[in-house]
């Protein structure tokens, strides 16, 4: 399957060259960082399709990720 | 207060009487001070009802208008940290004139802090910063009242929180601000949350009741700030949109909704999610 992936603030540095990731059918969000290289610990909100998830959500073909990092400085 | 609503048209006639006698408001309110030893901000939120705005708020006027004044005047709000998010916030609703402030930092100021934290200097460096901002808060607005607990908010006792309608979380840790996430549901206290590191910020109000905050942060103990540090921009910007929300929200002017908007000042790139 096929995935649009959005990172945001410093995770953008783990973005891959190519605009849509191939992976395999059931992935989930979890599988998905691991693939990419972004340890979860560096993870706060992951949106998929614009909704709120947890890290094991299986993914669909199509679907865009959108994936932030966890910000707490004052 | 009760006294004073009672007795409100009464203090108003004084303070028409007084304006016509002195020419100028301000010394109107002053004499009413005086004489009827209300606060100062009462005697500006009386002006304001009479559609005279006193003139440090004359440029707030069009914005806030009489009532909107009237009501920022007689409200209280607690800022939780008085460090770079802190310092600008309380900056920024003394010159809106928002009546009380409730300060809340257990911390001295220090050389790292020089970089971003707006009332850090050569010269109130190992100073409290709950006195400094103190001093800065009457330099500008002697009608703001500001009182101050020099204490880690987790120490914090149900009474410091009487009467704040609002609750700026202007904190640095993790698990202190999930602490002010519990006070804010369990004393009914919305919170206006912000948080910053590197170039990046982010902002919410986090509704008595809702979980946003564990939503975001999880088990969690710190942030990509720990990392890339805070520069002087950051928290000047994201302390801007936390008072920019803090202020539409006593005003009426916002919807109950869980969103969090996140700044990226690198790319000039806005996000608002719902959660």
């Amino acid at each position: 399957m096929k995935l649009e992936i959005k990172l945001f603030a410093s995770l953008q540095k783990f973005m891959p060259k190519a605009e849509k990731v191939e992976l395999d059918d059931h992935c989930t969000v979890k599988e998905l960082l691991e693939k990419i290289g972004i340890n979860s610990s560096e993870v706060a909100i992951t949106l998929v399709n614009g909704r709120h998830v947890k890290l094991d959500k299986t993914l669909h073909d199509g679907e865009t990720i959108a994936i932030f990092p966890p910000i707490a400085g004052g | 207060m009760a006294k004073i609503s009672e007795n409100e048209d009464y203090l108003c006639q004084l303070l028409e009487q007084q304006l016509e006698i002195t020419g100028e408001m301000e010394k109107a309110i002053e004499v009413l001070v005086a004489e009827q030893g209300i606060p100062k901000r009462i005697a500006e939120s009386l002006a304001c009802g009479l559609q005279i705005f006193p003139k440090r708020y004359e440029l707030n006027a069009g914005t806030f208008g009489s009532a909107g004044q009237k009501k920022l005047l007689r409200s209280k709000v607690m800022v939780a940290g008085l460090g770079g998010l802190g310092g600008h916030v309380v900056e920024q609703l003394t010159r809106c004139g928002l009546g009380i402030l409730v300060g809340v930092d257990a911390d001295l100021f220090d050389e790292t802090n020089l970089n971003r934290q707006l009332y850090s200097d050569l010269n109130t460096i190992g100073l409290r910063k709950t006195e400094i901002t103190k001093r800065r808060v009457e330099e500008i607005n002697d009608a703001v009242e500001f009182h101050s607990f020099v204490l880690r908010v987790e120490d914090l006792e149900d009474e410091a929180y009487d009467g704040v309608d609002l609750i700026f979380d202007c904190l640095d840790t993790i698990p202190s601000r999930l602490h002010l996430q519990e006070v804010g549901g369990r004393l009914s206290i919305p919170l206006i949350h912000g948080a910053i590191g590197g170039w990046y910020g982010q902002v919410a109000i986090v509704w008595p009741g809702s979980k946003l905050l564990s939503n975001i942060y999880g088990r969690r103990q710190e942030g990509i700030e720990k990392v890339l540090g805070n520069p002087p921009f950051t928290p000047a910007f994201i302390a801007t949109l936390m008072v920019s929300e803090g202020i539409k929200l006593l005003l009426g002017k916002k919807e109950r909704e869980n969103t969090v908007l996140f700044a990226d000042l690198l790319n000039n790139q806005w996000h608002c999610v719902s959660l």
